[in-house]
């Protein structure tokens, strides 16, 4: 493990070379939080409740979700891998003593740690700000929600991984990525809150891992949605990341023997 | 000890095929039509613990891809092969903890971060003993004398400082073979020179098996004594360089000088080059040079007489060209 943790450090090392980089990064996540209040301020013009959600649980619900979506940059992990490949650069992985898996995720932890050290004040001053009144639900629910965030981009790592190495058979997978893209940022509620979808959509989305990446946790975290409820997602969202894991390790396995890299 | 064998190792690729055009690129979406090439055919190759191999061919020969297979990055289609007595397409950790890939123009390096950054985290990928790894860094800094810019972002420094970099990289965790692909690629003349110098030492010192590609026949003549000429996928002579060289390179080039007008005739059996008054170069046999050098200098009286050794650019290009029949 120590070397994926070297990984880790130095792709957060990598993070903080630049200083504008650093102080852009900071201005955009606090900008998040002005943000949500001019559009769901325009949105809410002249009604209290839309779609079960007060002004305030809204925004809360967006800096929530939003801080969420921007730890979730493995968007990059299938494009990197697709370019890497498509270019005979991933060779260069495929000669060191390491599992590409835990490469990928490892990086993503040295990235996203760096984005944490933003986005966390920002939930922080949110909750503050939003919340007033006190936080309305369970305790459990909101440790279960920060625990799926964890584990929430650990399969969406994995997921983008898989994607990704498929380039040794297909060469290229833009299509794919662009496809799951507009797929995922629906189910995963980062266009809408997808409680404001019809119920037979919402229980097959259940079921599904992408909601529980960005929707289920910052429902919990908000005191939207109950412990018993999050432990089902909980649940799925375990299953799904077993599942993918082993099926991207296998498919690693299996594709890169078909890899010639031909003429490079 | 062979640490490398391959036998009748082959390995073809299917490449697509279209025909020009807009309507050549509509037909193959639906008929498609593929090729085979044949890029390393039935090769044998024994390489002994502690040697220097030069691996040389023109563009298309089959140098990198048997290099891919030596690294376990691509699978043979058939034959037998063995690297430090693994299979390596198994791609084992324990195998690739074992030796290191040197490629132009892939880099392992960070290029936002220092070189001294990369050196840790490869010290943990490795797991390179305390003890070892302050060594090896100490050993390889004076060596390559790059010790100004362990601390400085590698994006500012020059190629040459960058590839020792990626040198000291490869060999921190002391590997048994070293593949070199194209090391002074873009180097000029300096650099390249002292890279020789470094890769010389490390397998001297270390006992390091090093195989090396290069388009740059000098390294190979300065750094290998054997030599392996790869030409459309086929081993066309594996030998002694020195030998190579003296089977292809049979010509010298002859420069001579003059003080006043003079008209030269080219003697027979020579090629001319280059004829002014006062200077003609002509090409002329090996064999003889020194009792032709000495006629003309009679007949002649030329300031100045030199003989150089053939550009070793043309002897290559009469290797690849010819096979082993010349």
């Amino acid at each position: 493990m120590k070397k994926y943790m070297a990984f880790s450090k130095i792709f957060f090392k990598a993070q903080i070379i630049y200083r504008f980089d650093v102080a852009v990064t900071a201005i955009e996540a606090l900008g998040r939080i002005l943000f949500a209040w001019l559009i769901w301020g325009a949105v809410f013009a002249g009604r209290d409740v839309v779609g079960g959600f007060t002004f305030r649980s809204m925004l809360l619900y967006y800096v929530v979700s939003s801080c969420i979506a921007t730890l979730d940059i493995c968007f990059g992990v299938s494009s990197e891998i697709n370019h890497e490949v498509r270019n005979g650069l991933y060779t260069k992985f495929m000669v060191i003593p390491i599992n590409q898996q835990l490469y990928w995720l490892s990086k993503n932890l040295g990235v996203v740690s760096y984005l944490a050290m933003f986005v966390l004040p920002v939930a922080l001053i949110s909750g503050w700000l939003f919340g007033a009144g006190g936080y309305a639900g369970q305790p459990a629910a909101a440790i279960l929600g920060l625990l799926m965030i964890p584990l929430g981009l650990a399969f969406m790592v994995t997921f983008h991984f898989f994607i990704g190495i498929h380039a040794f058979k297909f060469h290229d997978v833009g299509f794919f990525i662009y496809f799951q893209s507009a797929l995922v940022q629906f189910t995963q509620g980062g266009v809408i809150p997808i409680n404001l979808l019809p119920d037979t959509v919402l229980n097959i989305l259940r079921l599904l891992p992408f909601p529980h990446v960005i929707y289920t946790p910052s429902m919990l975290l908000i005191g939207g949605m109950d412990f018993r409820e999050g432990l089902f997602s909980a649940g799925v969202l375990i299953v799904w990341l077993a599942g993918m894991s082993a099926a991207a390790q296998f498919a690693y396995k299996r594709l890169r023997i078909k890899y010639d890299g031909v003429g490079i | 000890m062979n640490v490398i064998t391959t036998q009748g190792l082959s390995k073809i690729y299917k490449r697509f095929e279209k025909e020009a055009g807009l309507k050549g690129s509509v037909k193959s979406l639906f008929n498609r039509k593929f090729t085979e090439k044949h890029a390393v055919s039935a090769f044998d190759l024994n390489i002994e613990k502690g040697e220097f191999v030069g691996l040389i061919g023109p563009n298309g020969a089959g140098k990198t891809t048997l290099v891919k297979m030596l690294t376990g990055i691509i699978a043979p289609t058939s034959g037998e092969i063995s690297v430090l007595g693994y299979y390596p397409n198994k791609l084992e950790n324990a195998f690739k903890k074992q030796y290191a890939v040197v490629m132009g123009q892939k880099s392992q390096l960070f290029f936002e971060l220092t070189p001294t950054d990369t050196f840790r985290l490869f010290k943990e990928l490795y797991a390179i003993p305390d003890d070892l790894y302050k060594r090896n860094v100490g050993y390889f800094v004076e060596l390559f004398g790059v010790s100004q810019f362990l601390n400085v972002q590698v994006r500012t420094l020059s190629l040459g400082e960058r590839m020792k970099m990626e040198l000291i990289v490869a060999l921190l965790h002391s590997p048994g073979v070293l593949f070199l692909d194209e090391p002074t690629i873009g180097l000029d003349a300096a650099s390249q020179r002292q890279m020789r110098l470094f890769l010389k030492e490390v397998n001297r010192e270390k006992g390091t098996t090093i195989l090396l590609t290069s388009h740059y026949m000098e390294d190979v003549r300065s750094l290998c004594p054997r030599s392996i000429v790869i030409g459309g996928g086929a081993k066309i002579y594996d030998g002694s360089t020195d030998n190579l060289f003296d089977s292809y390179q049979t010509r010298k080039k002859i420069t001579l000088a003059f003080d006043t007008e003079t008209d030269f005739t080219v003697p027979y059996n020579c090629e001319l080059i280059d004829k002014s008054p006062y200077k003609v170069v002509f090409m002329a046999p090996k064999d003889g040079d020194a009792r032709l050098i000495s006629t003309l200098a009679q007949e002649y009286t030329p300031i100045d007489i030199s003989a150089e050794e053939e550009d070793i650019g043309a002897v290559v290009e009469r290797i690849y060209a010819g096979g082993m029949n010349r």
